[in-house]
């Protein structure tokens, strides 16, 4: 048991229905990965730049953006226009603040008044891109779907 | 004319123009396709920098969208009793002050109780006099299909379209005119309305096919609407389509048409400013009752600059300068090309220097018509002859001054509305 938990992140993504785990995938917002140059910013090198991007997360499900939370949970969020093979995902235990996430990832909040309702994951140290997607591939087995 | 602040920040617009493409798709059983997702990809931007309130209202727009992409069973549906029927009301006074999110929220929460038809449309009219034609086209084109008997929705629904998606409203109204015999008056005229405005991108030899196709159409539907008797002579689609056989008259340079039917929608509404000014523009110079149209439409508070021009060339002409002056101050504030506007600083020089305004004012109006028209050469050689005569102390009278005939001013009219309606 980790003195620290880490942060309780929720995110919403697309469902594997063979494990209801999430898919892990960087080629739109609802896999478990960043998209570069749209989430995660890269430099030439091909290493990810460390400027507070990263792979977008919110403290609860309700926080998350109404186009993205799936459509069947219109009764609670009205207007929720995601698509319902996607569902809300969450892992880590600890507050919703700064902090490290898993191996090589770090929630970052961000900047402004408290309650803050979106943060990033983002890599701890300079890394190549295919590591930071990895690392975030690795987180996979500890989402779990909460839409309560 | 009071400036109302819009309804929402840029962001907000795309924000609302991604809702109802998402919606489209979710309407078509496509929510989970790769196109939805990028259109929620395309949503995060905007949605990022929206106020609270902006986020809110794009949500509950998105609530309000699924009464057209996923419309709820009809068993949902409640009878109206006195209670909703009042909030219904409040909601359409709320529209009508312009408080946009209290009409729809009021809307929204009475939703059970007002048919499905009539809710989508009140919520077009919202969106749509918000300034959200993209929004109201959805929820028209809804109203259209829940009551397919009332023409007047489908109409509302062309003229959204017409606004947010032309190449669409074209598309449907070539269907309409294709089949028209089949199509309320309210939908065919909308239809050639559309058409019309389409020919501002085609050549001139395409115009001319078009409207030559049209009038045709046009007469049959003006029998049809008279045919009806009674009011119909009173409902605008009777003067949209009498207004536009006139316009495509006057484009072919059949003026007797042109002012048989501008006339005969005039009969109809006597206060219709465009007609009067369209009117007024062909007799200008040849019938006394020109200027009489023209007098009416500065009346009627005119937004286009054609009454305002012609009357201060008249009022030029017989030398009323202060009568020109405010003529052409009022006009220089109204909508009208940059040729227009020359013309009227030219004549604004003319009748301040005949007033005897100090030489700087009448400079500033005849260099601003320099400026909004280079190729304006009559005020080029009048302020060249005014600057020449200012150390002599004389009088200008009004034959001092090159002036376009009432023939030659007439024909500028015509040429400049041709070229707004191609522009």
């Amino acid at each position: 048991m980790p003195l620290t938990q880490p942060p309780k992140v929720y995110r919403a993504m697309k469902r594997d229905p063979a494990d209801n785990l999430p898919v892990v995938g960087s080629t739109s917002s609802s896999g478990l990965g960043a998209r570069p140059g749209i989430d995660i910013t890269v430099d030439a090198a091909g290493n990810v730049v460390l400027d507070a991007s990263g792979m977008s997360v919110a403290p609860g499900w309700r926080d998350l953006d109404f186009p993205r939370i799936p459509k069947r949970l219109r009764h609670i969020v009205p207007g929720a226009a995601g698509a319902n093979s996607t569902s809300c995902f969450t892992t880590g235990a600890g507050p919703f603040q700064n902090g490290v996430v898993a191996n090589g990832l770090e929630l970052i909040l961000d900047l402004g008044r408290a309650p803050v309702t979106h943060g990033v994951i983002a890599p701890v140290q300079l890394v190549p891109l295919a590591e930071y997607q990895t690392d975030l591939g690795n987180t996979r087995a500890a989402w779990q779907i909460d839409e309560t | 004319m009071i400036a109302h602040p819009p309804f929402g920040s840029p962001s907000f617009e795309l924000m609302a123009k991604g809702l109802v493409e998402l919606h489209r798709l979710i309407k078509d059983g496509k929510d989970d396709s790769p196109e939805a997702e990028s259109v929620r990809d395309a949503l995060d931007a905007p949605l990022k920098v929206l106020t609270g309130a902006e986020k809110e209202r794009a949500q509950m727009l998105s609530e309000d969208l699924y009464s057209v992409s996923e419309p709820p069973s009809a068993t949902t549906q409640r009878e109206m009793n006195p209670q909703a029927q009042q909030q219904l009301n409040e909601a359409i006074e709320a529209r009508q002050s312009r408080e946009w999110d209290r009409a729809l929220a009021l809307l929204r929460r009475w939703r059970e109780y007002i048919s499905p038809a009539l809710l989508s449309y009140i919520r077009g009219r919202t969106w749509e006099e918000a300034g959200y034609p993209a929004v109201a086209a959805a929820f028209f084109g809804h109203a259209s299909q829940c009551d397919p008997a009332n023409a007047n929705y489908r109409a509302l629904y062309m003229a959204a379209l017409a606004e947010s998606d032309p190449d669409a409203a074209g598309k449907l109204a070539r269907q309409v005119l294709a089949d028209h015999e089949k199509f309320a008056p309210v939908v065919v005229a909308e239809a050639a309305a559309i058409r019309f405005s389409e020919a501002r991108f085609t050549s001139d030899a395409e115009s001319v096919q078009l409207y030559r196709e049209l009038i045709p159409i046009l007469e049959r539907n003006l029998t049809k609407i008279e045919g009806e008797g009674g009011t119909a002579r009173r409902a605008p689609e009777y003067e949209m389509t009498v207004g536009k056989l006139g316009i495509c008259h006057e484009l072919l340079g059949n003026s007797g048409a042109a002012v048989h039917y501008f006339s005969r929608g005039l009969q109809a509404n006597p206060d219709n400013d465009g007609l009067l000014a369209a009117r007024g523009i062909l007799q200008y110079g040849t019938s006394p009752r020109a200027i009489a149209d023209f007098e009416q439409a500065v009346r009627l508070e005119s937004p286009v600059i054609w009454p305002y021009l012609f009357l201060a060339h008249h009022y030029l002409a017989t030398s009323r300068f202060e009568q020109c002056r405010v003529m052409c101050e009022t006009g220089l504030r109204m909508r009208g090309s940059d040729a227009a506007k020359s013309q009227l600083e030219e004549w604004r020089a003319i009748a301040q220097a005949a007033l005897g305004f100090p030489p700087e004012a009448v400079r500033a109006a005849f260099e601003a018509a320099a400026r909004l028209d280079p190729s304006n050469d009559l005020a080029r050689r009048n302020q060249d002859a005014f600057e020449a005569s200012l150390g002599a102390a004389r009088t200008r009278p009004h034959s001092w001054w090159e002036q376009k005939s009432e023939a030659a001013v007439r024909q500028f009219g015509l040429a400049e509305r041709r070229y707004s309606f191609a522009a």
